[in-house]
């Protein structure tokens, strides 16, 4: 039986909710993200930042109605990893 | 798993984070209201080629700005961006309300050559028809494929 390969950046629940909501859009806002998985802004920051050095997450800012606003995207790879991941799962979820 | 999460779930915790999406993109009246501008101002666009210069500029310009603001509209009050192409199924439901409407531009262009300028009407209640059939598959298409983990 093959072993299971896990992806650290993404297998922390934060994450993975953060890469599960951005999987289903192309952008979606920090404030969205954090308010959808029901954490403070620190803790977003932090998953926020980790994904981002994992290369799965770009950030990009937009000034709209006089505040500045904060937009993520998966990146290519930020799918690619997701999707291998999910995949993973499915495939242990089958085995257990 | 180290963190004691069984895979099952951990496939639930995914399916259950793209409810916040799934609700921007299917919050009933919002959704409705949303349609039915959006299609209106496909019906504009597509039945106003009919018309003669530069009435059919003026609504081929000012349907890709109305759209344009619809979409910025929604995206300031949801706080997502959906392009509308992807997943797979949305983005052939996207491509083949495109062609479709296409046709109906081309069909308001014919008629606007004969100077049969009436046809513009039934032309973009069909336009308005479709898009309102469009928008409402593209949705049960989205649902459909991100409730999948």
């Amino acid at each position: 039986m093959k072993a299971p390969v896990i992806d650290a950046v993404i297998h922390a629940p934060g994450r993975l909710q953060i890469c599960a909501i951005l999987a289903d859009v192309d952008l979606a806002e920090f404030a969205t993200v954090r308010d959808a998985i029901g954490v403070s802004d620190s803790v977003m920051s932090k998953h926020v930042k980790q994904l981002e050095d994992a290369g799965y997450l770009a950030i990009s800012k937009a000034a709209r109605g006089g505040r500045q606003r904060t937009w993520l995207k998966l990146t290519a790879d930020g799918r690619r990893a997701f999707k291998a991941y999910v995949a993973e799962l499915t495939r242990l979820a089958g085995i257990v | 798993m180290n963190d004691h999460r069984s895979p099952a779930e951990a496939l639930d915790l995914i399916r259950k984070s793209g409810n916040a999406v799934r609700a921007a993109v299917s919050d009933g009246k919002a959704a409705l209201h949303d349609a039915l501008i959006y299609s209106a101002i496909v019906g504009v666009m597509v039945g106003g080629q009919a018309f003669d210069l530069p009435f059919n500029v003026f609504c081929s310009a000012g349907g890709v700005v109305g759209l344009g603001l619809l979409a910025k509209a929604w995206s300031d009050r949801t706080g997502i961006w959906i392009s509308g192409v992807s997943p797979r199924r949305a983005r052939w439901v996207a491509i083949g309300l495109g062609a479709v409407l296409l046709v109906l531009t081309l069909v308001g262009l014919h008629f606007g050559r004969q100077q049969q300028i009436w046809a513009g009407i039934p032309v973009g209640i069909a336009a308005f028809a479709i898009a309102m059939a469009g928008s409402w598959l593209w949705i049960r298409a989205f649902l459909a494929k991100t409730r999948e983990p």
